[in-house]
C-alpha cells in the first residue's frame, strides 16, 4: 500500500500537537496528583508516534543502490578497479533524511574512489589486493542511524593535511591540533587534500558542504583513518526530525533543553572542584580529567554567579565539557518545531520546541559552544 | 484605493499595508534568544508555529521602546513574524501618498511616504524592506 507523503507528514504534525496538548494536561493535573490515566495516555501516544514515525521510514537500500553506480562511473574515469561493498541495506531511516543524505553520500563515495582507493600499481607496491574496496554500511545504535563509508585505501595524510591547511590560511600552527582535529581541518571551507584538482571530485569545495548538509539534518560526521590502511567516515543521524528527546533546564528562569543524545550526565556542582582561569574561563576536575565549565549565564550577561547544577556533554567531535544551569525541570520527548522556517539559522541553538504552557523553548546546539570553548581556551593560551 | 493598518508607536502613526497582515494579539512576552543579533526580542508559540518577534521602535529608531501593548503578525517574503509596538489604531483607506521630506532621516529607507488622515501624518511603511532587514539582523 503506498500513502501519500503528504498525508503522513500531517499525521506526523497532528502526533505533535497531541503531544503538545498531553504536556498542557500534565501541567493542569498536577495540583490533583491524578496521573494514572495520564501514564497510560502517554504510553499510547508513544506507540502511536512510534507507528507514524516508522510509517515515514524506508530502507537506506535506495540510497546504497545508488552509489553502485556512482562507485563504477568513478571507478571507470578514474581507471581504478573497486568493489564496493554494502552491509545493512534493510536498515531504516526517516524519508527526508535519506533524501537529504544522497548527496552528501555521493559525494564521499566519490572521493573514496578519487583520493582514497590507489591505483593499481600503487597498491601491488604497498602488498594490496589490485582491486580497491569500499564499504557501505548502515545500522541501527541507541537510537540514531549509523551509516559508515570505508576504504580500504591510502589514508589520510596528517602532514599532507596540516601543509594545505596552512597554505590555505585556515591555520597558522599545527601545535596543540589532536589527531581528530586534524582530520577535521577537511571539512574547513575551501580544503582540498588532492594535490591536481581532478575532474572527479571537483574543486574541494567538497567535505564542507558535506558537513552542512549533514548538520541540517541533525546528523553528525566523524573520521578515522590510519595512513595505508584506509579511511572511515561515520555519520551519526536521528531516527527521525520531528521528535527528539531531551532534559529541559532552567537557568535565570528561562527554559532550555539539551538533546539526550549529546549529555553524558548530570551532578551537582562542587564548588571546591571548580579552578577559575580567567573571567569567562573556568575548568572542573570531573572523573579525573579537567574539563571547561560553560556558564549559560554568559549569554545574559551574567556569569558571574556560577549554577549549582552541571550537565556534562560531548560535541560531535568529543570535546567533553560542563554547562552549568540552575535546575533540572524534567527529561521527556518534545516536538522540534524549525526556528529557520519564519526567521534564520541562529548561532548557539538548533531549533525549538513547545512547552507544555504554550510558551517556546529553545534547543541547545551542544557543537556551537564547543567551538566557542575552544576558541576560549585557545585565546587563554595564546595570552600566557 | 489602498488599505493600511495604523499604528502607534512613540509619537507617531505608521502603518503597514494591509495585504501583509495576519493577525493582531495582545503583547506576549516573547522566549528571549540569548544572542547579539539586533532587533531580534524572541520567539512567540502562535497556533504551533514558532514565530520571531521584533522590536518596531528599534529598528526605526535605533532605540528599544519599553511601552509594548500590541503584537502585529505579518505575513512577508514567505516568512511569518511579529512587531511589537504600542497600539494599534484603526484601518484607513486612502488614494493619496505623499513624499516623505529629505531630511527625515529616521528610518528613512522603510517609508513609502506620509499619508493625511483625521488630521494625522500616518508614515506608511515599505514592509518588504523593512523584513529584509530584520531578517539580516547585522
Amino acid at each position: 500500500m503506498r500513502v501519500d507523503l503528504y498525508r503522513i507528514d500531517k499525521l506526523v504534525d497532528l502526533m505533535g500537537e497531541i503531544l503538545i496538548l498531553q504536556e498542557e494536561i500534565k501541567n493542569s493535573l498536577t495540583f490533583n496528583k491524578e496521573t494514572n490515566c495520564l501514564s497510560k495516555l502517554e504510553v499510547i501516544t508513544q506507540e502511536l508516534q512510534e507507528n507514524i514515525i516508522s510509517m515515514r521510514a524506508h530502507p537506506i537500500d535506495l540510497a546504497f543502490q545508488r552509489m553502485r553506480k556512482v562507485v563504477r562511473e568513478a571507478a571507470r574515469l578514474s581507471n581504478k578497479e573497486v568493489d564496493l561493498i554494502l552491509e545493512g541495506e534493510k536498515t531504516s531511516i526517516d524519508r527526508s533524511i535519506l533524501e537529504a543524505i544522497i548527496d552528501p553520500l555521493t559525494h564521499m563515495v566519490r572521493n573514496s574512489v578519487d583520493h582514497g582507493i590507489e591505483n593499481s600499481e600503487i597498491r601491488k607496491l604497498n602488498f594490496k589486493p589490485i582491486k580497491g574496496k569500499i564499504y557501505l554500511r548502515a545500522f541501527h545504535i541507541s537510537g540514531r542511524v549509523i551509516i559508515e563509508v570505508e576504504d580500504d585505501g591510502c589514508g589520510l595524510s596528517k602532514s599532507k593535511i596540516i601543509k594545505k591547511a596552512k597554505n590555505n590560511d585556515i591555520i597558522t600552527d599545527e601545535k596543540n591540533l589532536t589527531e581528530m582535529d586534524i582530520y577535521n581541518l577537511i571539512f574547513s571551507s575551501g580544503f582540498s587534500t588532492s594535490e591536481a584538482v581532478s575532474n572527479l571530485s571537483g574543486r574541494g569545495v567538497g567535505m564542507d558542504i558535506v558537513k552542512r548538509e549533514i548538520d541540517k539534518v541533525g546528523g553528525k560526521i566523524s573520521i578515522s583513518s590510519e595512513e595505508n590502511k584506509g579511511t572511515k567516515f561515520r555519520l551519526s543521524l536521528p531516527l527521525t526530525l520531528s521528535v527528539m528527546e531531551g532534559i529541559l533546564l532552567r537557568v535565570n528562569s528561562k527554559n532550555f533543553i539539551i538533546p539526550i543524545s549529546d549529555v553524558m550526565e548530570t551532578f551537582d556542582i562542587d564548588y571546591s572542584k571548580i579552578i577559575k582561569i580567567k573571567d569567562e574561563v573556568s575548568i572542573y576536575k570531573y572523573r579525573n580529567e579537567y574539563v571547561s565549565v560553560f556558564n549559560i549565564k554568559h549569554l545574559f550577561n551574567e556569569g558571574n554567579i556560577l549554577p549549582r547544577v552541571g550537565v556534562c556533554v560531548v560535541s560531535e567531535y568529543g570535546l567533553k565539557y560542563i554547562i552549568a544551569v540552575d535546575e533540572i525541570v524534567d527529561k521527556n520527548r518534545f516536538v522540534i518545531k524549525s526556528i529557520e522556517k519564519n526567521y534564520k539559522n541562529v548561532g548557539g541553538f538548533s531549533s525549538s520546541t513547545i512547552l507544555g504552557d504554550g510558551s517556546v523553548s529553545l534547543i541547545v546546539d551542544v557543537n556551537f559552544f564547543a567551538k566557542k570553548i575552544e576558541n576560549n581556551s585557545k585565546l587563554g593560551e595564546y595570552c600566557e | 484605493m489602498n488599505k493600511d493598518l495604523v499604528f502607534k508607536c512613540g509619537d507617531h502613526y505608521f502603518s503597514y499595508n494591509i495585504s501583509f497582515i495576519k493577525e493582531i494579539k495582545e503583547w506576549i512576552t516573547p522566549t528571549v534568544l540569548p544572542s547579539t543579533t539586533k532587533y531580534i526580542e524572541g520567539f512567540i508559540n502562535i497556533r504551533g508555529e514558532i514565530i520571531p518577534v521584533f522590536d518596531f521602535m528599534e529598528i526605526i529608531k535605533e532605540e528599544k521602546q519599553s511601552n509594548k501593548k500590541a503584537l502585529i503578525v505579518v505575513d512577508c517574503l514567505n516568512k511569518l513574524v511579529a512587531f511589537s509596538v504600542f497600539s494599534v489604531s484603526d484601518i484607513i483607506e486612502y488614494d493619496h501618498i505623499s513624499n516623505a521630506p529629505n531630511n527625515f532621516v529616521d528610518g528613512m529607507n522603510y517609508i513609502n511616504g506620509i499619508i493625511e488622515n483625521d488630521n494625522r501624518s500616518i508614515f506608511s511603511i515599505n514592509l518588504i524592506k523593512l523584513v529584509e532587514k530584520v531578517m539580516v539582523g547585522e
